[in-house]
């Protein structure tokens, strides 16, 4: 109960640069509501974020992001919200804006955020249908939805002085035109910095949440006081872990193309873990394999599907998919997967040994 | 009303049925009741007490209020619910949204229909778009909105 009371004020200002923690602040914001609306605001180490109904394989350059070095490697975080995969970085501020239900609408916070950007000094901005913020023909601001019972949030970021190039090539798949995946496209815009500084948007976001509201006041929270909250450190658990970073991802399919045999193999994942295998392919064409043995594409993925449950109670990667199909002898598909999907997905995605 | 009831009495006929007391006619079509209540989260649920299966969507009010919907994904057969554990996700225009049980039971059926036409939900929210059947008791029903009630509380709601 503690903790309830913690976070009464108006606006929330987090200190922490922790994207686990802050997103588990967000959770628990709106979980315990304050009798009033709310806004919080904070910043995240370089993080790639995904929509809750995306999949980092569809999303992310999982090959690229094996080979950074870990110092040069954003996080990876799987939010609550929907919408599409955005970048967070220091020169990025995250806004969440509260509100029962019944008297949110999308475009309250969007609204309060662009005028006081206009406070602020920015000119040339404009709220578009999708609710992104827009200068000129480029995107400052991106925003999503999350709406539980009787409570619901908006947030979004605001690229102020953030590091755009650094995301370059980090969101394109290698392996999209192999993929087939029900769940929420990314729609990718041209971005831009507001250059405007941080201090000056906070001040104004208070001032126009003042003018909306009539009500104000900030306080700061240290990240030390985030950590000895039970339900952000449970929070905190569920985005690094397996079930919610691989399981929750729609249901999808991978395509392997067969490289001595016409046809391909057809992996469907659902809940993160491999349904079946199919086989694509001519329906007579049968080729001999090393030992001479005649083989069938059918039986080609009966073994594959074989051997990935061998492997056991996995979830679906990368890393695991090539294991597998080394044991099926296809050495070949195996390298493919590997230059397609990578092979660190727990470093990568950031997921807890706990 | 003379066809009604030529076609119950060759249904009978069919059962092999004995001729029927008043009582037991009465309690036959007692079974067949389909109840039809709303929750403060706008979901409906249809309840056949006669298979004690619950049909649960959102309702239409809800899904014009959600825009677009994009996508569903629904909890499979098999699944335990209790009131209030989410049944599925529902998102629409970046908004990501769950829905909540309102009965105890188990997931007998997911539409999964919805799931290559989420667009169902704001064509047919009360319709074709039903997400799933759960087999219950239905003792939760009781406390739940009906028809009047519902429009009463969205009226509510819109003040």
């Amino acid at each position: 109960m503690a903790s309830r009371l913690t976070f009464k004020s108006p606006i929330v200002l987090s200190l922490s640069r922790n994207p686990y923690l802050n997103l588990s602040l967000e959770d628990h914001l709106l979980r315990n509501p304050a009798q009033h609306p709310q806004l919080l605001i904070y910043k995240n180490v370089p993080t790639i974020v995904i929509g809750r109904n995306q999949n980092p394989f569809v999303e992310l350059n999982l090959p690229l992001l094996s080979s950074l070095a870990p110092s040069q490697r954003p996080l990876v975080v799987r939010r609550r919200s929907g919408g599409g995969a955005v970048f967070h970085d220091l020169g990025n501020m995250n806004y969440c804006g509260y509100l029962p239900r019944d008297e949110f609408q999308r475009a309250t916070f969007v609204g309060l955020v662009h005028k006081a950007l206009v406070r602020a000094g920015a000119d040339d901005v404009f709220v578009n249908d999708r609710y992104d913020i827009f200068k000129g023909d480029k995107k400052v601001s991106g925003s999503a939805f999350k709406m539980v019972k009787d409570r619901a949030y908006g947030h979004g970021t605001l690229l102020l002085d953030a590091d755009v190039g650094r995301i370059r090539g980090l969101l394109r798949s290698p392996a999209r035109d192999w993929l087939t995946a029900k769940g929420v496209e990314s729609v990718r815009s041209p971005v831009v910095n507001l250059k405007i500084h941080e201090q000056d948007v906070i001040k104004c976001l208070e001032e126009e949440f003042e003018a909306k509201f009539g009500i104000k006041g900030v306080q700061t929270v240290e990240e030390d006081e985030l950590k000895a909250i039970p339900s952000i450190i449970e929070g905190r658990q569920e985005l690094q872990s397996r079930d919610w970073l691989l399981a929750q991802s729609p249901r999808f399919s991978l395509r392997i193309p067969l490289r001595n045999f016409s046809g391909s193999l057809v992996v469907e994942v659902f809940k993160g873990m491999v349904e079946k295998v199919n086989y694509e392919g001519p329906k007579d064409s049968s080729e001999l394999d090393e030992e001479g043995i005649p083989v069938d594409g059918p039986t080609l993925a009966s073994v594959l599907f074989e051997n990935i449950a061998t492997i056991g109670n996995s979830f679906f990667d990368g890393h695991m998919l090539q294991t597998a199909l080394l044991c099926s002898g296809l050495e070949e598909e195996s390298h493919w997967v590997q230059s397609v999907l990578g092979d660190k997905i727990d470093e990568v995605l950031g997921i807890s040994k706990l | 009303m003379a066809s009604l009831f030529a076609r119950s009495a060759v249904r009978v006929g069919r059962n092999v049925m004995p001729v029927m007391s008043k009582r037991a006619f009465s309690a036959s079509a007692g079974r067949f009741e389909v109840i039809k209540k709303y929750t403060k989260d706008h979901e409906w649920v249809s309840y056949d007490t006669d298979s004690k299966i619950a049909t649960i969507g959102i309702t239409t009010y809800a899904a014009s209020a959600l825009g677009d919907v994009v996508y569903v994904e629904l909890e499979t057969p098999g699944t335990a619910l209790t009131e209030g554990s989410s049944l599925g996700v529902v998102e629409s225009v970046k908004s990501a949204s769950d829905i909540y049980s309102p009965v105890s039971g188990e997931i007998v059926e997911a539409n999964d229909a919805l799931t290559d036409k989420p667009g169902l939900v704001n064509a047919d929210a009360e319709g074709e778009a039903w997400m799933v059947k759960v087999a219950t008791e239905g003792s939760e029903l009781e406390a739940l909105m009906d028809a009047e009630g519902y429009e009463g509380f969205k009226k509510e709601g819109a003040h």
